[in-house]
């Protein structure tokens, strides 16, 4: 958890599947938004690879986080196809989460397609379809 | 870390909190609720697009540059509320309908929680807070800076319109400019001299009698007054020449009579010639006339010949 001094030392446990690396460096994004000489869209969507991997093997947990993150690079991020983009699958895997029988994820997936353009929706089926196998 | 830029107390309604249109349903089996009042807490005041604008800027829109009337007047003052908003939506970019990342960041670590990792789901939660309110600071203090350039531009452009509004002074007259026109307009008409000769004797503008004061102070002595009085007094001139010429006239008419009279009473008068004529010289001479003759000879007048006196 939190900011580490070597993120690449990593790499090699996250590489050969160690969910724990995966959540360590997935949690390093976010925590490098904090620094100023970070971006933190680009720090978030590397991070998101990781934070990605661990949801498709780890717990709820791990899918939780993914949520998270793309909620705050939808935020931080300034051009409108990658605010879309991050909803989109935002909406898609809390979708398939609600599937699942998260009633949590169901309660948000309602709220959130209330509160979403209807491009977004379209392409969070599109997310949907694609994901469905993965998470 | 970042310095935090406090906001302006005017700006201060521009951040009415996070829009929630309704509380997320709350589940017995979760910690949610403790995690929702800890996000909303937590979460960095952005501002509602889908509240109306409040309209202090109209109000304040058209309510001039203070303390400068005239021309100004037309200059609507800097809306520092309305000029934050566009830029903060500016550097914000295009948002959807609500906010929808307080959702999906609250979904998220709400099934974080859910799954057992609370610990995680807080640390999670509280750090993206964290992180978005450094966004958000960051973008906020773009937009401050934004807005402070545009109030930069706004007061270069108050102060030309100032310098260019500032009465000035043509001859005796203030003339002001309207910047949003460009027109000039007398602000006081200082009266010239001759204006001021003319009103002075209670003249009204226009009439001839005005106008004549005006032509009498630039012109002088050859005004129309003093054109006036010459010729008065040369009228009066003329008429004492002309009747003293006409007494010099009856002078000398009257002189001639004297002397007509004189000369007729002359002539009835006998001289002293008449009265005591010569004797006469034909006893001494017999009357002979003589004279010198062509060649010298003395000669005389013999019945009407000339004749060489023997």
């Amino acid at each position: 958890m939190g900011l580490l001094t070597n993120p690449y030392a990593h790499l090699k446990a996250a590489a050969s599947g160690d969910l724990e690396a995966l959540r360590a460096l997935a949690d390093h994004s976010i925590e490098l938004t904090r620094h100023a000489c970070a971006d933190p869209v680009r720090a978030l969507q590397e991070g998101l690879i990781f934070a990605r991997m661990a949801a498709a093997v780890g717990t709820i947990c791990d899918k939780g986080r993914v949520l998270g993150m793309l909620a705050l690079c939808g935020e931080c991020a300034n051009d409108y196809a990658t605010q879309m983009d991050c909803l989109a699958e935002g909406i898609a895997m809390a979708s398939i989460m609600a599937d699942h029988g998260e009633e949590l994820a169901a309660d948000g997936v309602n709220l959130l397609s209330e509160g979403s353009s209807p491009e977004v929706l379209e392409l969070a089926k599109v997310y949907e379809l694609i994901l469905k196998d993965v998470y | 870390m970042r310095a935090t830029l406090p906001m302006p107390a005017s700006l201060s309604p521009a951040f009415p909190g996070t829009p929630w249109p309704q509380p997320m349903p709350a589940s017995d089996a979760s910690p949610l609720p403790t995690l929702l009042g800890q996000a909303q807490v937590s979460a960095p005041p952005v501002p509602s697009i889908l509240k109306t604008p409040a309209p202090a800027a109209a109000d304040q829109a058209g309510a001039g540059v203070p303390g400068i009337g005239g021309p100004l007047a037309s200059l609507p003052s800097f809306d520092a509320k309305g000029e934050y908003d566009k830029v903060w939506q500016q550097v914000q970019g295009p948002k959807h309908k609500f906010n929808v990342w307080d959702f999906l960041g609250i979904v998220g670590p709400a099934l974080q929680a859910a799954g057992g990792d609370q610990e995680g789901a807080n640390a999670n939660i509280s750090r993206m807070a964290q992180a978005r309110r450094d966004h958000m600071e960051q973008l906020r203090q773009v937009a401050m800076n934004a807005l402070r350039w545009r109030q930069d531009e706004y007061s270069r452009a108050a102060n030309l319109a100032a310098d260019t509004a500032k009465p000035f002074t043509v001859g005796r007259d203030r003339v002001q400019v309207d910047p949003t026109t460009g027109q000039t307009q007398t602000l006081y008409h200082g009266p010239q001299d001759f204006e001021a000769y003319a009103a002075a004797q209670g003249l009204k503008p226009g009439t001839s009698d005005y106008n004549n004061a005006v032509q009498d102070y630039v012109l002088r002595t050859s005004g129309p007054t003093a054109l006036g009085n010459s010729e008065t007094l040369d009228d009066y001139r003329t008429g004492n020449r002309a009747s003293l010429e006409g007494l010099r006239q009856n002078n000398r008419v009257s002189l001639e009579g004297l002397r007509q009279h004189n000369r007729i009473g002359l002539r009835g008068t006998p001289s002293y010639h008449d009265t005591h004529p010569s004797p006469g010289r034909a006893s001494a001479g017999g009357g002979v006339v003589t004279a010198t003759g062509p060649n010298g000879q003395k000669i005389k007048l013999v019945n009407g010949q000339w004749v060489p006196v023997q």
